[in-house]
């Protein structure tokens, strides 16, 4: 599907003939998306992971916490993913921990991604005073030692899930802030938002409609980087009894298979390699999405 | 003289140069000083200048989108500083202006029709079903035909001279009676800049238009201008009708400028004096005491440094601030 | 048409980039000479190849284009032929480049003077001659305070300063041949002014030959005594410069001619050329410019025209003169 750019000089003639508006660059866009292969694996592993979590309950053999089985047992008929060292069956806690991940990385990314890009937009934008204040306010957040923190929010507020997605949003906004602010400070002054001020657009349709979008690309990559990123902090924090005890996580998992890694691989192995599997679909599908937004196609040579 | 559209009155920018530890400002950059300029209907007055003359600005400030330290802008007889909500919006209608980087006048995610439809769409001009027709008749009117072929693309697909004519479009859509261009073919390549220069006068002519066209090149100038202004260090030096100045330059910064432009199987030899006179324009933040120019002037004197040249009137509607002429 | 003893001969040069488009010939076949102490002007658009075709000299083509094909000679000797470390060492002393926007060019963490000194290899020499050559440089592009600016950082100097510092690393080198690339255009028109004049002088005062490369032909007419006009990444007409003004002999040529606008001369119009430069992944077949060509008739759209050699060092690769005079090159 792709536009010679010979053909549209000016005196060419391709032949197009008109379509609607909005639909057709959503399908350009569904287009752009679907020539990136890998972005396309991403999607479906991450939709895979999703859907997993959704239907956990369903979809697991057994429950996470039951112990079902002997201890440490390798994979086998019963376990397709061995137990662990309490006799828990991994594969369930694989598919239960694919719902804590998901929820935990992306409602903590959001929060963060919607706070760093208030912020960093009116600083950017409107820069003096304002944006000074903002800016100390964010090297607050930034300088902050995130784990302490969560800790010590978790001591006093309790170990629950929400309050885990929360704590992460807060302590993550300010590099994407910074990230917004630095775009909004560049593209403020270039020509077609110039041209926008000038037929008299205001402020926030400057900032949102004229400006975001063009600064997406970045925010996109930041806040793909940030997902895995909470999914292991999410872990740490379970680690030493600060995550939610009712919910089963990856990190948990990785975590509790430390000591027994040697004799029994399958305990650290498989939500290993969902973690990882997990993050690099995340990224790969950021790649993706800012094809989708973007009109110009990956460049030439 | 037909009627007048916009006009600056004695209008200075100056801007604070941040100095101090604590951002306390010292020293002040006047962009912009003393300058009086007016257009009328129908006419398309060039702004000239090298860095540093303050042309940017001063188009910036007839756009509304720069302050004035001091001085007024007339608009329809009204001053722009003072104007009531409804006044700004048309004022915002009637105001616009073509950028020198056509890879940078439009936003890469929207559109052509986006590009267009916007301005319309925040005026609320005309009932929206209406809105897209009078787009792609835009499209058609600089250019850009069959407009249906421009409309759904995006501005990476199109060439310089392409992007450019819709950017005149976008200019064009509110119907204003000003623009203000800025530099608008100098990055152009050259076989297409012929094109848009034709366009402009072409639109100027049709619309009846009031241009202000800032361009550094004379040439392109002497064919698009009615009447040129000339700007050195924030002050204007000269003004009037092109041919007049052209012809009979009365200010020595305007000789240099017409000296110093490209001409055709003009052999250029050097002669040290005279260069090392010329030099480079001096810091706006700094600039010398009396006429500006005078650190460049082979015929400087001593009233030079110690009183600034007014304007006065040199030619038919012709006007220079130079102590040679009084 | 090869002089009797050039400086510099290219023969039929081609730099390929492939793209994921297609390969683009950004320099299709072009053959240019420049004899000891004669400054050439190359005249064209954007993607006329004509920057492409300098750097080729150099062997600066950026990947991943490649030169395909052709010969470079410089004295005779072949440059494509060498290896790095000899085409450095001509790189450093026998042709150099001055590229548009000098800023970007110079170190910005560096002083003036030692950037001029690395030129030559000295930059941490605290020799008196050393820096007494520095100093020269200096004066010699008539810089009015050398020793403000060889101590100053290239982002304290005006824009015509940064050039003048460039030429300096240039000339203290003394190349045979200099190849100035749109030197002048991001500068003021009082200070392009006063560098093109001072490269017109320069050419009597060193030995050294001079390629300008522009897209304006009037800014070329001011130092060049000769001209190459290239489209498409072909030279479409060659000749003395006051020739190619008075009587250009390819349709493109006339028509960079005609646009030109002359502060001095009132004009009611200009003729404009129609269409746009072609995408040069996919050219026009045949001649490059039919699409565009006032002139255009039947073996344009089909084949591309042979470059047909006139009286006093000129030539036009156009169907309108190929059945006129001998052929003497087939393009």
């Amino acid at each position: 599907m792709r536009r010679a750019q010979a053909d549209f000089s000016g005196t060419g003639n391709d032949g197009a003939r008109p379509r609607s508006r909005r639909l057709g660059n959503l399908r350009d866009g569904w287009g752009r998306f679907r020539q990136h292969r890998l972005a396309l694996a991403g999607l479906v592993v991450f939709v895979a992971f999703t859907l997993a979590g959704l239907v956990a309950p369903l979809l697991a053999p057994y429950s996470p916490f039951e112990l079902i089985g002997q201890r440490l047992e390798p994979p086998s008929s019963a376990h397709l993913f061995g137990t662990d060292h309490l006799g828990r069956d991994v594969l369930s806690g694989v598919i239960h921990g694919a719902r804590t991940s998901v929820q935990v990385g992306l409602l903590s990314t959001l929060l963060s991604v919607v706070l760093g890009v208030l912020v960093g937009a009116v600083a950017g934008y409107y820069g003096g005073r304002l944006d000074d204040l903002l800016m100390r306010v964010t090297e607050v957040f930034q300088v902050l030692p995130r784990f302490f923190l969560a800790l010590v929010i978790v001591a006093i507020f309790g170990a629950s899930l929400w309050g885990m997605i929360f704590v992460i949003g807060i302590l993550s906004w300010a590099e994407i802030a910074r990230l917004v602010r630095s775009e909004f400070l560049t593209l403020r002054e270039r020509p077609f938002v110039v041209a926008a001020r000038a037929y008299g657009a205001g402020d926030l349709q400057l900032m949102f409609r004229e400006i975001l979008p063009n600064a997406l690309t970045a925010v996109v990559v930041a806040a793909s980087l940030q997902v895995p990123s909470a999914i292991i902090l999410e872990a740490g924090l379970s680690f030493i009894g600060a995550g939610d005890p009712s919910v089963m996580s990856w990190g948990r998992m990785l975590n509790n298979a430390q000591q027994y890694m040697r004799q029994a691989w399958w305990t650290a192995l498989f939500p290993g390699l969902a973690i990882s599997l997990m993050a690099m679909s995340i990224a790969l599908l950021a790649d993706g999405i800012n094809d989708f937004f973007n009109p110009r196609l990956r460049q030439k040579g | 003289m037909s009627a007048e559209t916009i006009a600056v009155a004695n209008g200075a920018v100056h801007f604070p140069v941040r100095a101090g530890f604590f951002g306390r400002s010292t020293r002040h950059v006047h962009a912009v000083d003393d300058v009086s300029l007016a257009l009328h209907e129908n006419e398309t007055v060039a702004l000239v200048g090298e860095s540093g003359s303050g042309k940017t600005t001063l188009g910036m400030s007839m756009l509304g989108l720069r302050h004035l330290t001091d001085g007024t802008i007339r608009w329809r007889g009204r001053d722009l500083g003072a104007l009531t909500r409804d006044d700004y919006r048309a004022f915002r209608k009637d105001v616009q202006i073509i950028f020198q980087d056509p890879y940078a006048s439009l936003n890469p995610r929207q559109t052509v029709a986006e590009a267009l439809l916007r301005p319309l769409r925040l005026h609320r001009v005309m009932p929206p079903e209406r809105m897209l027709a009078h787009a792609e008749e835009m499209l058609d009117r600089v250019g850009l035909r069959p407009a249906h072929l421009y409309i759904d693309r995006y501005p990476h697909e199109f060439s310089g001279g392409q992007r450019q004519r819709v950017a005149i479009a976008r200019a064009l859509i509110l119907s204003p009676r000003i623009i203000v261009a800025d530099e608008p073919v100098s990055a152009l390549d050259v076989s297409i800049r012929a094109q848009i220069l034709n366009l402009l006068k072409q639109l100027k002519d049709d619309l009846k238009l009031s241009m202000l066209f800032l361009s550094h090149d004379l040439g392109v100038v002497r064919f698009v201008a009615d009447r040129v202004a000339v700007m050195y260090l924030g002050k204007l030096v000269e003004i009037g009708p092109v041919d007049e100045v052209f012809e009979r330059p009365k200010h020595p910064y305007t000789k240099l400028l017409l000296k110093s432009a490209p001409t055709v199987k003009r052999r250029a030899t050097g002669q040290e004096s005279e260069l090392d006179l010329i030099g480079e324009p001096p810091n706006p933040a700094n600039p010398p005491s009396g006429c500006r120019f005078r650190t460049r002037c082979p015929h400087a004197f001593d009233r030079c440094t110690a009183e600034m040249p007014p304007l006065s009137r040199v030619g038919a509607l012709h006007d220079a601030a130079c102590h040679l002429n009084t | 048409m090869p002089s009797p003893d050039p400086l510099l001969q290219v023969d039929d040069l081609k730099v390929h980039f492939p793209t994921s488009r297609g390969v683009v010939r950004a320099v299709d076949g072009v053959s240019i000479h420049v004899g000891r102490g004669e400054a050439v002007g190359i005249v064209g658009e954007s993607g006329s190849g004509k920057s492409m075709t300098a750097l080729s000299l150099l062997r600066l083509v950026p990947r991943p284009g490649r030169i395909v094909e052709g010969d470079i000679r410089l004295e005779g000797r072949s440059l494509l032929d060498l290896t790095e470390k000899e085409i450095r060492a001509v790189r450093l002393s026998e042709i150099a480049m001055i590229f548009q926007d000098a800023g970007s060019y110079l170190n910005p963490i560096m002083k003036i003077e030692e950037q001029i000194a690395e030129a030559i290899g000295r930059r941490r020499s605290r020799l008196p001659e050393d820096r007494q050559r520095v100093r020269e440089a200096l004066r010699a592009v008539r810089i009015p305070d050398p020793d403000r600016v060889a101590a100053a950082y290239p982002h304290e100097l005006s824009g015509g300063m940064q050039q003048r510092a460039m030429i300096a690393s240039v000339l203290i080198r003394k190349p045979k041949l200099i190849i100035a690339d749109e030197p002048t255009t991001a500068l003021d028109a009082t200070v392009q002014y006063q560098i093109l004049k001072f490269l017109a002088a320069l050419r009597s005062e060193i030995d050294a030959s001079l390629i300008l490369i522009s897209h304006d032909l009037a800014v070329v007419s001011e130092v060049c005594d000769r001209v190459y006009v290239m489209y498409a990444g072909q030279v479409v007409e060659e000749g003395l410069t006051d020739a190619i003004f008075d009587e250009p002999k390819h349709p493109y040529t006339r028509a960079l001619v005609d646009s030109i606008l002359d502060p001095y001369e009132r004009k009611e119009s200009i003729f404009a050329l129609e269409g746009t430069p072609p995408d040069m992944a996919a050219p026009p077949a045949g001649c490059r410019f039919h699409p565009r060509c006032p002139d255009c008739f039947a073996p344009c759209a089909e084949e591309i025209p042979p470059v047909v050699a006139f009286a006093g060092d000129a030539s036009a690769r156009c169907w309108l003169h190929a059945r006129d005079v001998r052929r003497t090159h087939v393009g």
